[in-house]
């Protein structure tokens, strides 16, 4: 396990510098002048230029140019935006928290939904709840996030008018961004109307979470069906099967936990496909997260902006997935001698 | 049938044979294929269906219904938009963009990334490990925020979106045929086709490659659903096609604030889009089902 994880480590460690790599170089790519997109200052402002010029070694080789770049890079100076002038670093925490608690939310309204789901489905094999709990997965699977989102918002929002769609909080109560997760700052608040603030978040809250979480919640669906109809079929069931067991006992202690080895697998790739369809669900829910962020920095040629967004989805979804793999190599020895046994 | 052959001789049908005859014994996978077939023919032809110009405005009936509805008429069977275009000459002249335009980027990228993965599935060694390890971290990002990546370089355009969805997709297919190949590699045929002193281009391409067309197969239509599905929020998000090519998502972006007056504007192109990428999705699966009954047969 430590030599697995030493070499996932390692491994990170590779992506997340050639990741700076393609940052720096991103500065180059982009139109405009290399310096202006990397800090935000622009060549107007003479002094400042002439000072971040010298702060970043802009007159010496591109190498030393680099290593400057990460210096800064991993102290936390990430330029300002060329829109507002403000710190990218400490623009993007609160951002940061505001789109973790929905993806979070998400992830697990999916697999609670997703999960029990499965297993139901797989009880049922060929059976007609089976047949439509599968074509309801495909069919959502397949009904794109942006298009979903508006269905959602006409049904809800426009007809029934039990929710307000954009936001996170009505701003008449006045909440301190600390966190930027809406409900983590009215707890930490002294706000004398926390109860009702708190409803009026989760009332805005619900509508994109569900949104998010129907097309994670439909691959663990067929994940999970698939993995149990794997694992009934073993030869370790049979055997306890033989051993008169009774079936609660079969189910829970056997054959659960070994149905969730796949899935457990599949949460990396889960949380990838989200991370897309967050992107789309901020800008629609107008959520103050790194996705909208991202998108209006592309609208506004924002360089700085658009690098801290890029790097933090990136780093975003690559810990998880590191985190996800690791998880299941501890959790799953099977897996890992076969990780081993490969070489 | 009657064996009409002297010698008495078994006919294994090839792989993809094998899938197209899955395939036909389900329903469900049979009505995708139509749908599919009909909004390809549909594309194909849109230029002579379209009753209107998809851009011509009707400055009499703007903000028309359909024509089911008790305010529609039947001249706009669809309705028009806000600014009275026919929206059915939309949704059609529409499928170029949001189905064509993938077409020619998953053949691209197909083509490109299967050449490249043959190659590296035929070498081994280090150059193919390092590759399987730079694969596994690109593949792990989303091709969404990969291809926001190279629009924000190259800026919203069409043909900058064709070509970050091309260059997103290849790495898909370099990994699937790599590793397609690379599971062949031992297998006995393979083997044996060796002992016979056959090249590696022979070996390739008409030892390997017929049983790997299959994975292909799933692959593509795999590639088109993702293609697809990120021209189209590419387009929504307003960093795509631009505004006034009827693209399904630049319709359904121009839509968005709109939704509580003219609901059939969100409606109707993304039931267009809903119905290509599920009639994809369903062919695929059933692919997938496909193989994996083969697999377990042999």
């Amino acid at each position: 396990m430590i030599r697995y994880t030493l070499r996932r480590l390692t491994l990170l460690i590779v992506t997340l510098w050639l990741l700076t790599v393609f940052l720096f170089s991103l500065n180059y790519f982009f139109p405009g002048d290399a310096l202006t997109n990397m800090t935000g200052i622009r060549a107007s402002d003479t002094l400042a230029y002439q000072q971040a010029f010298a702060a970043r070694d802009f007159d010496a080789s591109i190498f030393s140019q680099y290593l400057n770049f990460l210096g800064h890079f991993t102290q936390g100076d990430w330029g300002q935006s060329l829109t507002n002038q403000r710190n990218v670093f400490g623009e993007l925490l609160p951002l940061l928290g505001g789109t973790l608690e929905l993806a979070l939310l998400a992830m697990i309204f999916a697999m609670a939904l997703g999960a029990p789901m499965g297993v139901y489905a797989a009880g049922q094999q060929r059976g007609s709840m089976d047949r439509l709990i599968m074509g309801i997965s495909l069919s959502a699977y397949s009904i794109p996030v942006f298009w979903l989102a508006q269905l959602l918002i006409l049904l809800f929002a426009v007809k029934l008018g039990w929710t307000p769609i954009s936001g996170q909080i009505n701003p008449l109560f006045d909440v301190e961004v600390n966190s930027g997760s809406i409900i983590l700052d009215i707890l930490v608040s002294d706000n004398p109307y926390k109860t009702a603030a708190l409803l009026d978040a989760i009332n805005h809250l619900w509508l994109p979470v569900i949104v998010l979480a129907i097309m994670p919640a439909t691959m663990l669906m067929r994940t999970t069906r698939n993995s149990m109809l794997e694992v009934l079929q073993q030869n370790y069931i049979r055997a306890a099967r033989a051993r008169g067991l009774s079936e609660s006992r079969i189910l829970l202690r056997h054959v659960l936990p070994n149905t969730m080895q796949p899935v457990v697998r599949q949460l990396g790739l889960m949380f990838s496909v989200l991370m897309s369809n967050i992107i789309v669900t901020e800008v629609i829910f107008n959520w103050p997260g790194l996705g909208s962020w991202l998108v209006k920095s592309i609208y506004e040629r924002d360089y700085p902006v658009m690098q801290g967004g890029l790097f933090a989805f990136a780093t975003l979804i690559l810990l998880v997935n590191v985190c996800v793999e690791l998880f299941h190599a501890w959790r799953y020895p099977q897996v890992r001698k076969e990780l081993y046994a490969e070489r | 049938m009657q064996n009409a052959n002297i010698y008495f001789q078994q006919r294994e049908p090839s792989p993809l044979r094998q899938i197209w005859l899955h395939m036909n014994a389900n329903p469900f996978a049979v009505v995708a294929f139509y749908i599919l077939a009909l909004s390809l023919a549909m594309m194909l032809l849109s230029p002579l269906i379209t009753p209107f110009n998809p851009d011509a405005q009707f400055s009499d009936a703007i903000l028309q219904p359909p024509s089911w509805s008790d305010q529609g008429e039947i001249r706009f069977l669809f309705g028009t938009d806000d600014l009275g275009r026919d929206m059915l000459s939309r949704i059609i002249a529409g499928s170029v963009y949001s189905l064509g335009y993938p077409l020619i980027a998953v053949l691209v990228a197909a083509i490109v990334g299967v050449t490249i993965g043959a190659w590296a599935g035929m070498s081994r060694g280090v150059q193919s490990s390092a590759l399987n390890h730079m694969l596994d971290v690109i593949l792990s990002i989303p091709s969404l925020l990969l291809a926001l990546v190279i629009i924000a370089i190259l800026g919203p355009s069409l043909i900058n979106v064709m070509f970050a969805i091309t260059l997103v997709l290849i790495p898909q297919f370099i990994h699937v045929v790599h590793n397609a190949i690379y599971d062949e590699r031992y297998k006995e045929y393979v083997t044996a086709s060796r002992l016979n002193g056959v090249n590696r281009w022979y070996m390739l391409t008409r030892v390997i490659f017929p049983n790997i067309t299959s994975v292909l197969v799933m692959q593509t239509t795999f590639a088109l659903s993702t293609a697809i599905l990120d021209i189209a929020a590419l387009g929504f998000l307003g960093l795509g096609v631009q505004a006034p090519a009827p693209e399904w998502g630049t319709m359904l972006a121009r839509s968005l604030d709109q939704v509580y007056v003219s609901p059939w504007m969100m409606i109707l192109p993304g039931l267009a889009l809903f119905l290509t990428i599920l009639s994809i999705n369903v062919l695929g699966d059933s692919i997938r089902a496909a193989i994996a009954e083969r697999v377990r047969n042999s």
